[in-house]
């Protein structure tokens, strides 16, 4: 393989999340589909509060995901723990965010959804991120012929809408945990591409990685022990992003009823339930709204304060 | 306008594989769905011969590379997409008439967000620190956390359950008159904008402070020009529209993709939800009709944002 020459760049001319709705692009900057990614931004107290905030929700959240079977007094999801679409009651834990319009525990069916919003969220950022940082060094350092076939598949990737696709494949394989995914990881590994190319780029004329070429290392030594370590404060930035993008997605298509089957329990679901009462009973749908929002803000902040702390001028598309 | 021609012709030659390669792509998926465009029709009743002969109609007798290379040279022969499923009406006739819903749509809602945005954007920015510059920025930021299907649960809880200001559901065209058609419109728009409003609003301050400590407002400053009046229109909104008008095209693409939602929840005949009842009905040819759709969408909205881009700022030149 030859050496990266310095050379202009390709048009690139696709922002990643087009057709993700709503989520990613928590902050705003300037230039191009990128500028958010670009612009280096102050820490604001606020932000800094925001983002403790984010930390403690999540925190929580895993928590209560991981240890739901053994939480005590945490009725299952599936078991009635009174009349539907009743209020907080606080003699029982079950019942402090009410319940929903069959009367199971709205808590319980929350921490339970839990579980499926937080796998998919993780899985995929990690099938994405291993994607999108192979096809994204190679692209970045290589140049040529992996820079050509990196922005097509990223632009490949931004072009189709992620919501449809999920939902055909839900048509043709059935809604499996692993499928959405899967597909997910796929799906949101355009991101991962063009951030780590832009990095790629911009490090590979740095003197460091100049001066352990110039030492005799391998491209393999340079991409995996130079390039990569200087990778991680760019790409911690994004990942908090990808996955409020991956929780909405996930939600979207549980809300349209085509997500993680039935008995268990979803956010996005339990909005769909709750909306469909929502004249005679709007409670309903209160406690999963809320906790989407606060995860989805999150996330969100947790990806803003990072972005804001690492000097994202490196991320140059 | 050589130079903008040649950078249109680049852009559209890199549109050509990602055409091939995300079309392809549906056309596989299609292939791992059970059963077939006969028994979907006939249903348990058809005989295998009849099921055989509705499937050839549909060109499903052919291998799946041989389909796909019929699919391509009907598209780019003589513009044909096949039929639907079950009404066998062409494909690129109801994609049309969802298009238009979807379109009105999509410019409803970029209206209502610029409408907002801009207007208080340029308050904000021009009084940086103020009570409303805090509040809004918290407030910005809260709504892009709130995803689209939240959005229209919310909204059409305010507007049809508690105010009963607008229909819940329910579509009518606009030949069959403006004002029925806009009071259905009207919260599917606002439903899409409202996290557009929020993204705008965040851009167009951060760029309008940015621009506001430019010395050319310096000098304006100086020479005794109204504040209001004449430096905010005048001399700082059009350099700090960059972003917000490179962004229109992201935030174009998330409108006709954040279509299904609205339309889904609001029973509206377009685009959005002509895919999910496509799904639902495993109706292929329209399915991959709508994924080309949305890449041809996709690839003139980047070229229509480049340009826009040099136009805006002169200083950029397209390559």
């Amino acid at each position: 393989m030859s050496r990266p020459e310095p050379r202009a760049a390709a048009p690139v001319t696709a922002p990643p999340t087009a057709y993700l709705p709503a989520a990613g692009t928590g902050a705003a900057g300037v230039g191009g589909p990128f500028g958010w990614l670009r612009r280096p931004k102050r820490a604001t107290r606020r932000g800094k509060a925001f983002f403790v905030f984010g930390v403690v929700w999540i925190s929580l959240l895993v928590l209560a995901a991981l240890f739901a079977d053994v939480i005590p007094g945490l009725p299952h999801f599936s078991e009635k723990i009174g009349t539907f679409a009743q209020g907080p009651d606080f003699s029982s834990l079950g019942g402090l965010l009410g319940t929903d319009s069959v009367g199971r525990s709205n808590l319980s069916r929350i921490i339970f959804g839990a579980r499926t919003s937080l796998t998919i969220a993780v899985a995929s950022t990690l099938i994405g991120l291993f994607i999108g940082v192979v096809l994204g060094m190679l692209a970045g350092y290589y140049r040529g012929f992996w820079d050509g076939l990196g922005t097509i598949v990223a632009n490949a990737l931004s072009a189709l809408p992620p919501l449809i696709m999920l939902l055909a494949l839900v048509a043709a394989v059935g809604a499996s945990l692993w499928g959405i995914t899967v597909s997910l990881g796929i799906l949101i590994a355009d991101l991962y591409i063009r951030v780590t190319k832009g990095a790629v780029l911009s490090n590979a004329q740095r003197e460091y990685v100049l001066a352990a070429r110039s030492l005799g290392a391998t491209d393999a030594r340079i991409l995996f022990r130079e390039i990569l370590p200087n990778l991680i404060p760019t790409l911690a930035a994004v990942i908090p992003i990808s996955m409020a993008v991956l929780v909405v997605v996930e939600g979207s298509l549980s809300f349209l009823g085509y997500g993680i089957p039935a008995p268990n329990p979803s956010w996005g679901g339990m909005i769909a339930a709750g909306a469909d009462v929502i004249r005679r009973f709007p409670g309903v749908m209160v406690a999963p709204v809320v906790t989407l929002f606060l995860t989805v803000f999150s996330f969100n902040a947790i990806g803003d304060y990072l972005g804001s702390r690492t000097d994202r001028r490196d991320a140059q598309i | 306008m050589i130079a903008v021609l040649r950078a249109v012709g680049v852009r559209l030659l890199y549109g050509i594989p990602v055409f091939l390669i995300v079309t392809f792509g549906v056309a596989m998926l299609a292939e791992l769905m059970p059963g077939s465009p006969g028994q979907a029709i006939l249903g348990d009743q058809g005989t295998p011969e009849a099921i055989a002969a509705v499937n050839e109609r549909f060109g499903y007798n052919l291998p799946p590379l041989e389909r796909y290379g019929a699919w391509l040279t009907d598209l780019f022969t003589q513009f044909d997409l096949g039929t639907t499923l079950f009404t066998r009406e062409p494909v690129t006739d109801v994609l049309g008439r969802r298009l238009v819903v979807t379109l009105q749509l999509a410019g409803m809602a970029l209206v209502i967000a610029l409408v907002i945005a801009i207007p208080l954007s340029l308050v904000t920015a021009l009084k940086q620190g103020g009570w409303l510059d805090r509040i809004l920025n918290v407030v910005s930021s809260a709504m892009l956390s709130i995803p689209s299907f939240v959005s229209v649960v919310l909204v059409s809880l305010v507007f049809t359950v508690w105010l009963k200001a607008f229909p819940a559901t329910g579509w009518v065209p606009i030949a069959q008159g403006l004002g029925d058609n806009l009071k259905y419109a009207f919260l599917p728009a606002l439903a899409l904008a409202l996290y557009e409003a929020a993204f705008f609003y965040r851009v167009m301050r951060s760029d309008l402070a940015t621009t506001l400590r430019e010395d050319f407002v310096l000098v304006a400053r100086a020479k005794g020009l109204p504040k209001w009046r004449t430096i905010a229109p005048r001399h700082v909104l059009r350099p700090s529209l960059t972003s917000l008008v490179t962004l229109l095209g992201v935030a174009v693409g998330r409108l006709l993709g954040g279509a299904v939602i609205v339309e889904a929840f609001f029973s509206i005949p377009g685009i959005g939800g002509e895919s999910i009842a496509a799904v639902s009905i495993k109706d292929m040819n329209m399915l991959q009709a709508i994924v080309a759709l949305g890449v041809v969408i996709y690839v003139v909205l980047f070229i229509l944002v480049d340009l826009a881009y040099a136009w805006i700022d002169p200083r950029v030149s397209v390559k």
